[in-house]
């Protein structure tokens, strides 16, 4: 256990630059933006036709406007990530050096994997929490200014953070669970093709589909089951509509009640099939670094 | 040889249609330093890399009672080895591969590599990719050598160094790592300066064994006269191994000839290693031109 976390400690070193200082970076542009647009800000909004929600309403909307946003960077991070991670100890003969320590291929590639949904997701979170407790002054700021926008006193604010963030957490991990078949999917290619795995990851199940497009034209009543299993995939777990309006208040249920929708619209079976397919491409990379030296 | 450390039977290797081992045979006793010596492409480096557990090769190899392919990882709680020293992570701090070896190898000690940073300019913050090839090679070095294993195997560990730091390199390891009963297979192609340390010397040419000896029996084994052009025919006789001119000498060496047979020729000494490696590894027809 002391080696898969010190493995994985070296993952988040290696590839902090992508999980840390990114994100700083982008989260800095977003505070400069923002303050820019306060500063500008002549007051003459005018309030919208429709009633506004209330203030914990849309600091609520709004922390998991901060989720959603940080979800896509996680998954495009992931994505980068797993399409070097696999190949990585090959630069500069450094596979040498990993190969001479009393850890197998099986564990270093594990690591690897474990990465993903624990380091960086967590990383990650940190940022979307940040986020979320940056918004409430700026909130405020802009309620100050536009008295029609409402915002929530600060124990409300911290009990929507609390509740949010724990639904932010669920989500996160859900979803890296539930893309890791194509996380593992361009890992494996990496394994191969090292940074050609990026088209690669795309060109393949391109073409597949592609082809059987072109199958289909010529009338046999198979339907292109390999495209649908793709887009079934792609589409998660759609709950956006439902957990809006859970948040907006339009139907019972506190920012909690979201986990329980959550857990009950995934389709767990896929997610096991998922999480059995990305276990196998582990160890078959695995078994394809035990057997190769060369960097 | 039952205190072998490392034994291999019948090691063969190909690569494609090259067949780079030829069935070798050989077994590395233990608390010994051994040269394992040989040209460019002979089969020195997949000879180490079948130790390893790096290939997975023909025949039979045992590594401390391992399957070395089979137990890589296992193995290496026992065996520490540099390949290239240029091969250590370089996104890490010096501090940082300290505490990262620290924890993945249960054998290593981080103080006692602290250690051997001093008298170096080895410091802990110090970014691995800003360091020197010199300094990295110290720092590969203080890494295997705190780690308590009972076989180092270094494969060309100072290639790309000056004269300097191979002395350096290798005075540390005699010093501070060979004072306990442990075991060293090096490659190098600087010959002359590991021989002083070396115990044994393994020959290896075209994928084949052609030297494995103790350096003590060498000068049993070969003997080196140099003879003037009166006494060429006489020694030719004596059916030399290999034979060339230096200035208005001839120099010859014989294997397994009495020496009371050739001081009357001429001057008989022990051949240096490196003469050795050059008769026992010249193909014929270069021996002859």
């Amino acid at each position: 256990m002391r080696a898969i976390a010190a493995l994985i400690k070296r993952e988040f070193l290696e590839h902090r630059g992508a999980f840390v200082y990114a994100p700083i970076v982008l989260l800095v542009i977003v505070a400069v933006a923002v303050l820019f647009a306060l500063m500008i800000d002549d007051g003459t909004l005018e309030p919208p036709p429709w009633p506004l929600p209330n203030g914990v309403e849309i600091y609520r909307v709004g922390i998991a406007g901060a989720f959603l946003a940080w979800s896509v960077y996680l998954l495009i991070g992931l994505f980068f990530y797993y399409a070097d991670a696999f190949s990585a100890d090959r630069r500069n003969n450094a596979l040498l050096f990993w190969k001479s320590m009393p850890q197998s291929d099986l564990k270093v590639l594990t690591s690897k994997a474990l990465s993903g949904i624990t380091i960086f997701l967590a990383a990650i979170f940190c940022f979307a929490l940040l986020t979320a407790i940056l918004a409430y002054p700026v909130l405020l700021m802009v309620s100050a200014r536009h008295p029609f926008i409402p915002a929530p006193g600060p124990i409300e604010a911290f009990d929507s953070l609390m509740q949010m963030g724990l639904v932010g957490a669920v989500y996160l991990t859900l979803l890296s669970l539930w893309y890791a078949p194509g996380l593992a999917w361009v890992a494996g290619l990496s394994t191969l093709f090292r940074r050609w795995s990026i088209p690669l990851a795309f060109l393949i199940p391109g073409t597949v589909v592609l082809l059987e497009y072109l199958n289909s034209l010529r009338g046999v009543e198979r339907g292109q089951p390999i495209a649908e299993f793709l887009a079934m995939r792609f589409d998660g777990f759609p709950v956006e509509d439902t957990a809006t309006a859970i948040l907006l208040g339009q139907i019972d249920g506190g920012p909690l009640s979201i986990i329980g929708l959550m857990l009950a619209e995934i389709d767990w079976l896929h997610m096991a099939l998922g999480l059995v397919f990305t276990a196998a491409v582990v160890y078959l990379a695995s078994e394809y670094r035990r057997r190769r030296i060369e960097a | 040889m039952s205190d072998a450390i490392a034994i291999a039977r019948g090691l063969t290797k190909s690569f494609g249609s090259k067949t780079v081992l030829h069935g070798i045979d050989f077994a590395i006793p233990a608390g010994r330093i051994y040269g394992l010596l040989g040209q460019n492409g002979a089969g020195k480096t997949t000879t180490l890399n079948a130790l390893l557990g790096l290939t997975n090769c023909g025949g039979q190899v045992e590594v401390l009672g391992l399957d070395p392919f089979a137990n890589r990882a296992r193995l290496m709680n026992q065996v520490a080895f540099v390949s290239d020293v240029a091969s250590l992570p370089r996104f890490l701090k010096v501090g940082q591969l300290l505490d990262l070896v620290s924890d993945i190898h249960p054998r290593f000690d981080q103080s006692k590599a602290e250690t051997f940073f001093e008298g170096t300019e080895l410091r802990p913050g110090l970014k691995i990719k800003n360091l020197s090839k010199g300094m990295l090679a110290q720092l590969h070095l203080a890494v295997v050598m705190a780690i308590d294993a009972k076989l180092l195997v270094l494969d060309e560990p100072t290639l790309g160094l000056d004269i300097t730091y191979r002395k350096r390199f290798y005075r540390r390891l005699l010093e501070d790592y060979m004072g306990e009963e442990r075991t060293v297979l090096i490659t190098t192609h600087q010959i002359d300066e590991i021989e002083f340390m070396l115990t044994d010397i393994m020959f290896i040419h075209d994928g084949r064994i052609v030297l494995d000896a103790p350096l003590e029996e060498i000068g049993r084994i070969y003997t080196q006269l140099t003879v003037g052009k009166e006494n060429v025919a006489a020694a030719d006789r004596l059916k030399p191994i290999h034979s060339e001119t230096r200035f208005d000498n001839t120099v010859m060496v014989f294997k397994d000839v009495p020496t009371d047979k050739l001081e009357p020729l001429g001057v008989v000494s022990t051949p240096s290693l490196s003469d050795l490696f050059v008769t026992l590894t010249q193909d014929p027809a270069e021996g002859e031109a």
